[in-house]
């Protein structure tokens, strides 16, 4: 059995924050309207309501990598009304109708959540500062491509140009072409690879990020997408005729 | 009365004794003690009776629950067998005989993987030194607006053989730090799914090249190889030596 706790439990920080105040909200929500009642329903009846409740048609199209849900019929309400009033019980039905229709109400409370959640983790994670993928001073690098110069990370300079360095876009087709323009020593433009790097706590992220061969550029690679970052000074110590350290 | 109480005594002892069992399987045991050679033996005859062992070369622990186990056969062929703890028996994970291509045996190890080449080349091949690659291919992408890039790899490190035919050898720290890496990258979006056996296959591919005492390129002679067993096992692949970027 494997237990990878370690790696699981805070998979990304605003994600559990979002919704978990989303329950919270939903639940004193639903303890108010209770309050409310005159006549009181059953409480575990009451919880069971809102869960049927909840079922709904809905219109789906995903935003930015997040799946948007918008409430459209209220399918639940549809089905306890049916079981709720049968043989005219229409006393029983009243009892139970917000609750009901609360439970459809509440999709629209997730449907905010699922839109606030991505603006949360902006705030907090910025997709386009390069701190969110580097937040230790402890990486090192690996020579990945024989066209590398032998070179050693410099971490003072890396982390001293850290916040300043520049976001640029990435020319894919060119980089591609340009390294079989010299058909005799094939040059790799990112020969080095940066590990031991840790991304901000919470977030989650999982990187390779490859160094380029002048020592300014760093190519950080996430899972579905690619960020490539200039420095003004290089970051590597080229050592001519030096050994290469482990 | 009493025939009911027995009848539910009896139920609950019948309903126990699976539920013991069940978690007896899931709870982590120490490794017991490894095989004897008769052991040995006797479980391959049993599993996998094409593989006739006759001599055992050498038990490797490469960790308390994996050892490595090359053998010769009746015939004179080299083989390995690899053995894992599998938290209630000793297992074969795989068997091999005259395979001439490195195995690459990924092992999870403290919340990450490790590397190790294994193998056992029948000395009359005349191999002296194999050259071992970390490579994939460069590749570019541009879809709707997200371009994407990712670079070659190509890392090398040489291996001289001893007199013994077989060995194991961990493949490189900055190697592993590197496989590690992409092994979490294109699993992020399955977190659960990275330490089972499901894990999406990696992009980097470990390759040899064989050389001779004079340096030159040698190719095994009969490649007739088989092997059997689970999905531990990667293998590494001959080298296209033309694919390979000049070192400087």
């Amino acid at each position: 059995m494997n237990f990878s706790l370690k790696f699981d439990l805070f998979t990304n920080l605003s994600t559990i924050l979002v919704s978990g105040l989303t329950y919270i909200v939903i639940g004193i929500l639903i303890y108010l309207i209770y309050k409310k009642q005159t006549e009181k329903p059953n409480k575990a009846k009451v919880l069971l309501v809102c869960l049927i409740g909840l079922f709904m048609f809905s219109i789906n199209f995903s935003y930015k990598e997040s799946l948007i849900r918008i409430p459209f019929l209220p399918l639940g309400v549809w089905i306890l009304y049916g079981i709720l009033s049968s043989n005219g019980n229409k006393e029983r039905w009243n009892r139970y109708r917000p609750f009901a229709w609360f439970g459809f109400f509440a999709n629209f409370i997730f449907l905010l959540s699922s839109l606030f959640s991505p603006i949360l983790n902006e705030w907090i994670y910025p997709e386009h500062n390069i701190t969110t993928y580097i937040s230790n001073d402890n990486a090192s690098i690996v020579t990945s491509h024989p066209s590398a110069k032998p070179a050693t990370l410099n971490k003072a300079k890396l982390n001293s140009q850290l916040t300043s360095m520049k976001e640029e876009p990435i020319y894919s087709d060119i980089w591609y072409n340009e390294s079989f323009e010299n058909p005799d020593s094939k040059i790799e433009r990112f020969p080095y690879v940066l590990t031991g790097t840790i991304p901000k706590k919470g977030s989650g992220i999982k990187t390779i990020i490859y160094v380029e061969r002048d020592g300014k550029g760093l190519l950080i690679s996430c899972p579905t997408k690619q960020y490539y970052f200039r420095s003004k000074k290089s970051f590597l110590d080229f050592n001519v005729g030096g050994k290469q350290n482990d | 009365m009493t025939k009911k109480k027995k009848i539910i005594i009896l139920f609950i002892v019948l309903l126990i004794f699976p539920v013991i069992l069940l978690v007896n399987y899931f709870i982590p045991h120490k490794p017991k003690a490894f095989l004897s050679n008769i052991e040995i033996k006797k479980e391959v005859m049993e599993q996998y009776p094409e593989y006739d062992v006759d001599k055992i070369q050498d038990h490797v622990f490469i960790d308390q629950k994996h050892v490595f186990v090359p053998f010769l056969t009746k015939g004179n062929d080299y083989g390995i067998i690899n053995w894992s703890w599998n938290n209630n028996d000793w297992e074969i994970a795989w068997i091999e005989k005259n395979m001439f291509d490195p195995q690459l045996w990924k092992i999870e190890s403290n919340h990450s993987f490790k590397y190790y080449l294994l193998w056992n080349i029948n000395p009359s091949s005349q191999i002296q030194k194999i050259n071992f690659y970390l490579t994939r291919g460069r590749q570019f992408s541009a879809v709707n607006g997200v371009s994407k890039y990712e670079p070659k790899i190509q890392m090398k490190f040489e291996k001289k053989l001893n007199e013994r035919s077989y060995s194991v050898l961990e493949l490189p720290k900055k190697w592993q730090r590197v496989m590690n890496d992409e092994t979490f990258l294109i699993s992020q979006n399955q977190p659960d799914l990275v330490f089972s056996s499901f894990t999406p296959p990696s992009s980097f591919i470990v390759k040899y090249l064989p050389l001779d005492k004079n340096n030159k390129t040698k190719m095994p002679d009969n490649a007739n190889g088989s092997g059997n067993g689970g999905n531990q096992i990667d293998f590494t692949q001959l080298v296209d030596e033309k694919a390979l970027d000049v070192e400087k």
